[in-house]
Parts: structure tokens; C-alpha cells; sequence
């Protein structure tokens, strides 16, 4: 018994979507948070994006543990700096310049609050997934940073 | 679409969500990510478009900036290198687990999963290709060169070469397959 695959470029395509999208849909829960993506919009707040990424510069000789990254978030006047330690399960980040006041870490699905001591240190835990931080910037006002995969 | 949702309007967003999911995922799976890692990755991409609605230059090309953001998220993934596990592993575990295709019968099942094992076996630039091209509404080409960053000229070629060395890799699996077809 063997199989045969169609010889049409086009017919060989659609076949290998069928089998692909009859056995790799779009799992149910995927979609759900898909749509609850709309809910996280924060229409009050400025982003701040990503400036760096330790990921995306180490050449394979880094000196540091294989699971840290340091990440940096820029924007509105406000520099947030962190290093994701033990493979991203705990952070530790300063708010430059610094100020006193909540963070919210948002990672995993959960928030959690924080407060930032006065040299703007703070430390968190994170977790795997999509994950993203937001500080108060005085009344009604907050800067939020772009979400990045954890 | 775009706009609506922009102003606050969930249907407009779910809207988005069930044209543009697809796309988004077969990004991910294309780059060889697992269900857990890919279902991130398209969850940050519909975050980033959340947070970006109201900013976004070309809101009809709103497909295309999804896919380039979930193609970018897939390589830091894939660089951050860990919860990682050998590409189509998981997929290959699913088409051949009965409880994934109740309906399907054994034979059709063992097509699939030959099918589904010849595509894996692919090279990642290959899967990452025809996972796009796949992707219904069907991309054109210049969002597909965007999405994936390869000249527009390089698309039709390399659509034929990866479809090609499906076949061989098809065909090779196959024979290795025929005594134990005999056997049974």
C-alpha cells in the first residue's frame, strides 16, 4: 500500500493545506485570546517600545547564565531596564529616571502590582508568555510597555 | 475593520481575530514552534495590534503587519531557545493519536501523517512558505515577501523547489514505508 501526491504544484498545495488544517487547526483557546486582546488595550497610556533585547545581540560567547536577558523599554522621557533571571521565572528592573510608585507586571495571563523602592528598583515575578509592564505617570497617566513572548 | 475596532469596537475585533488568526498561526507553526510556544506567539501578535490599532500606517495591510510581528516573535522564540522541542514532534504525536481524528478513517489517517511527516521534514524556509501561502484568505505575493522578507521574484520559484523536494521527501518515506506495508 502507498500513497501518491498529486504532480500539480497547486493541487500538491491544497492537499498538504487540507491535511495540515485538519490536523493543525487553530486551537479553540487561541482564538479566545485572540479576542480577549482587545480587553488589555490601554487607551490612557503611552508606550514605551523595546530598545533592546540581550537575545537578539548575543554573539554565543556571552559570559552571562544561558537563561538571563536583559531587556530595555524606552518612551514618553522614561527608560525601563530589566533582567529576566532564571530562565524569566523572576525580574529585577529599575525605572530610570527614578520614581517612586507601582508597576504592574503583567505576564502569563496574570498582574501583579509592585512598588518601586527610591533608586526605582523593583523586582517581580514573571512567567511564560506574553508579557508586558505598566507605570503610573502621575494622575490618569501611565506608560505601558509593548507586549514581548517571554 | 481596523478603524472600528480602533474606536472601540469589539465586533470589528473579533472580526479581525477570525480573519487573521489563521495567517498568524501558520506563521508560527511554520517556524517549527510547538502548540504552546506558537499560541504565545499569536497571542503578543494580537496584543501588539491591540495596543497599535489606532497608530498603525497602513491599516489595510493589517494581515501582513500581523504576520511580520508573529514572524518576528517566532525568532526570538526560537532564540530564546528553551521549552523547545524538535520541530513537528508534537504535530506528528497529534495526526497519528486516534484522539485527535475520531473521525477520520485509519487509512486516510496514515496519509495524513505521511503527508504531515514529509512536510516536517521540510527546511524551515520551506514550511514557513507554503504555511503562509496556505493561509486562507490566500496572502499575495508581495505580502508574502513582506511577511517573510524574501524578494517577490523569489516567491514563485521557491514555492515549485519546496513542493519538488516535498515530493522526493514524499516519495523516499514512502519506499522505506513498503515492507512494512508488505508485512502487514
Amino acid at each position: 500500500m502507498t500513497f501518491d501526491l498529486p504532480d500539480d504544484d497547486d493541487l500538491l498545495l491544497d492537499d498538504v493545506c487540507d491535511v495540515l488544517s485538519r490536523c493543525d487547526p487553530v486551537p479553540h483557546a487561541v482564538l479566545a485570546a485572540a479576542t480577549g486582546a482587545f480587553a488589555w488595550r490601554r487607551v490612557d497610556a503611552d508606550l514605551a517600545e523595546l530598545a533592546f533585547d540581550s537575545l537578539l545581540e548575543l554573539t554565543g560567547s556571552g559570559t552571562r547564565g544561558a537563561g538571563d536577558r536583559q531587556l530595555t523599554f524606552e518612551g514618553n522621557g522614561l527608560t525601563i531596564e530589566i533582567d529576566m533571571l532564571d530562565g524569566g521565572s523572576q525580574l529585577i528592573g529599575q525605572l530610570v529616571p527614578p520614581q517612586p510608585g507601582a508597576v504592574q507586571v503583567q505576564a502569563g495571563g496574570r498582574t501583579a502590582t509592585v512598588t518601586t523602592d527610591a533608586g526605582g528598583h523593583f523586582t517581580a515575578a514573571a512567567g511564560a508568555g506574553p508579557f508586558r509592564m505598566c507605570v503610573d505617570a502621575g494622575p490618569g497617566a501611565a506608560i505601558v510597555t509593548e507586549w514581548i513572548t517571554l | 475593520m481596523v478603524e472600528r475596532a480602533a474606536e472601540g469596537d469589539a465586533r470589528a475585533w473579533s472580526e479581525l481575530v477570525q480573519q487573521y488568526t489563521g495567517l498568524v498561526w501558520s506563521v508560527a507553526r511554520g517556524y517549527g514552534l510547538d502548540t504552546a510556544d506558537a499560541s504565545d506567539v499569536v497571542q503578543t501578535s494580537w496584543l501588539r495590534l491591540a495596543e497599535n490599532l489606532t497608530t498603525l500606517r497602513d491599516p489595510d495591510r493589517v494581515g501582513a503587519w500581523l504576520a511580520t510581528t508573529a514572524r518576528r516573535e517566532s525568532l526570538r522564540v526560537l532564540r530564546r531557545g528553551q521549552r523547545q522541542i524538535p520541530s513537528g514532534m508534537d504535530l506528528a504525536a497529534q495526526i497519528t493519536s486516534e484522539d485527535a481524528q475520531p473521525d477520520v478513517p485509519v487509512l486516510r489517517r496514515e496519509r495524513d501523517a505521511a503527508v504531515s511527516h514529509a512536510f516536517q521534514g521540510l527546511p524551515a524556509l520551506c514550511r514557513a512558505l507554503l504555511r503562509v501561502l496556505m493561509s486562507d484568505p490566500a496572502p499575495s505575493y508581495a505580502e508574502v515577501s513582506e511577511v517573510l522578507d524574501m524578494p517577490v521574484g523569489s516567491i514563485g520559484p521557491r514555492r515549485a523547489r519546496c513542493l519538488d523536494r516535498m515530493r522526493t521527501a514524499f516519495e523516499s518515506d514512502d519506499e522505506r514505508a513498503r515492507p512494512i506495508e508488505v508485512v502487514r
